[in-house]
């Protein structure tokens, strides 16, 4: 009787695991959808989720978007990203740390390689947001906004505006180049009295300059704009 | 005084007994190998990365850590009439508490200390010591706090489990009672305008009168950017101790009534 039951129970295991391994089989046919870019949840999710602690949320979120795409085993283009769904995640996590420098580098050094330069607007536009929330500590951001208008998207009149902004940052720490940058954009888009008055203004107005930054700008507005007799004639 | 000390020294020894400190410390441990790891494949800002991530790891490992040992540890001492024996000693119910608890804030101010060298040791938070005095104060208040909430809701509910989850639940509510009150300052751009959107406005408005902002306390951001407002420590100590104070006095109402 004991042998009949243990072999009825083994009759019924064995029935059971074929009943397991042939759900397997359908259930296998439907992978996870692991996507590219997540989902872009909402500020009021995100302030919820964070549970008091946002800088933490912030970092595992900063972390989960870095890695986006390139999980479990993938490697996948940038052409193939969603920037739109990007621009949000990062305008969403500077919702919850705007200090960092964490997602405007991920941004511009990395998200900003894209093999669809068109999706590099997005990149130009989120730095700029993030830059002029506090020019004063994140001009460097605005410089490489400025760049990738430049030279990336080739958008000069993008560039240029971005570079006054730039040049508009409220500090004198900054080195001289940014404060120069509108005179490159006007100069390579051929506005070459536009790039001469920058020039001369930033030669009224610092008071200590380095003799490498007087060359160099004597360089430029003889060299490269044509101008120095002109500049000689006006002091 | 003399029967409080053996009863503090009577949680640290089951702490002991039951591997808390052993099992805590590896958990600790493993949550700093993640941050670190996770912290050095970062684009940019490695360290802050892993701070952040051990800071909020090593605050979970602790809650829930000690939670669920306060809850089993009473359970246990139920079933065994351990609790039986020790009131039948000259102590009072209310003291039998407060060396309770006593003992509870102990291990949990013993368990921070690891958490702080590593803190300062390995993750070099030097820049912001006062940063970092004020999150581990804040944690041993937070741990201190929710372990006396797991301490009433084992004596109220007698069962581990359901005292875990409680706890765990409270924790959770408590943690996000700044977002409850961002949603009651603009209630209609959170839960709609309408009978529902007014009930729920209501509900929370009763529940954050009777729970503590544990959302103000332990933040990793001061570990990597300092105290920006010196304020938000004292805000942690009054809630803390109104709150503990509060909870105890519930318990004690709770014990003096239990029969045995």
């Amino acid at each position: 009787m004991m042998l009949k039951k243990i072999k009825c129970s083994n009759i019924w295991l064995i029935i059971l695991l074929i009943a397991q391994m042939g759900v397997w089989q359908i259930t296998k046919r439907y992978p996870p959808n692991l996507g590219i870019v997540p989902d872009v949840p909402s500020q009021m999710s995100i302030k919820a989720f964070s549970l008091g602690d946002e800088q933490f949320y912030f970092r595992v979120l900063g972390y989960r978007l870095q890695n986006a795409g390139d999980t479990f085993g993938r490697f996948t283009a940038l052409k193939d990203y969603n920037y739109h769904q990007l621009y949000y995640w990062f305008t969403l996590l500077d919702s919850l740390d705007a200090t960092s420098n964490f997602i405007p580098s991920m941004a511009s050094y990395y998200f900003s390689q894209t093999q669809r330069v068109s999706d590099v607007r997005y990149v130009i536009d989120y730095l700029d947001q993030h830059a002029s929330r506090d020019l004063y500590h994140k001009w460097w951001w605005m410089a490489q906004a400025v760049y990738l208008a430049n030279h990336k998207l080739n958008d000069k009149d993008l560039a240029l505006k971005l570079a006054y902004k730039l040049a508009a940052t409220p500090r004198n720490d900054i080195p001289l180049w940014a404060k120069q940058m509108p005179a490159f954009i006007h100069e390579q888009r051929g506005e070459l009295d536009e790039a001469l008055v920058i020039i001369e203004d930033i030669l009224k107005h610092s008071d200590h300059m380095d003799p490498g930054e007087l060359n160099f700008m004597h360089y430029f507005i003889q060299e490269r704009l044509g101008k120095l007799k002109e500049v000689i004639k006006t002091h | 005084m003399c029967a409080m000390k053996t009863l503090i020294r009577y949680v640290l020894l089951t702490a002991l007994r039951d591997r808390l400190f052993i099992g805590l410390l590896v958990a600790i441990g493993l949550v700093y190998g993640l941050a670190v790891f996770t912290g050095s494949t970062a684009l940019s800002e490695q360290q802050a990365m892993s701070l952040a991530l051990f800071a909020g790891g090593s605050r979970i490992v602790m809650v829930i850590g000690i939670a669920i040992f306060a809850c089993f540890h009473v359970q246990r001492a139920f079933d065994s009439k351990e609790i039986e024996s020790i009131l039948a000693k000259p102590i009072s119910r209310r003291n039998f508490l407060i060396g309770y608890s006593l003992g509870f804030t102990i291990l949990a101010m013993g368990m921070v200390i690891p958490i702080i060298l590593i803190n300062m040791t390995f993750l070099q938070v030097r820049e912001h010591l006062s940063g970092l005095a004020l999150w581990s104060l804040s944690l041993v208040l937070e741990v201190a706090l929710i372990t006396e909430f797991a301490l009433l809701a084992a004596l109220i509910l007698r069962s581990a489990v359901s005292a875990v989850l409680a706890s765990l639940g409270f924790y959770i509510i408590a943690r996000l009672m700044g977002f409850f009150i961002a949603a009651m300052v603009n209630p209609f751009s959170m839960m709609g305008q309408g009978k529902w959107g007014d009930i729920l406005l209501t509900l929370l408005k009763y529940i954050s009168v009777l729970i503590p902002r544990l959302d103000l306390f332990a933040k990793s951001n001061w570990l990597i950017y300092g105290i920006e407002h010196p304020s938000e420590l004292w805000l942690c100590l009054l809630q803390a101790v109104i709150f503990i104070l509060f909870l105890q006095a519930m318990a004690v109402f709770d014990l003096k009534r239990k029969q045995f």
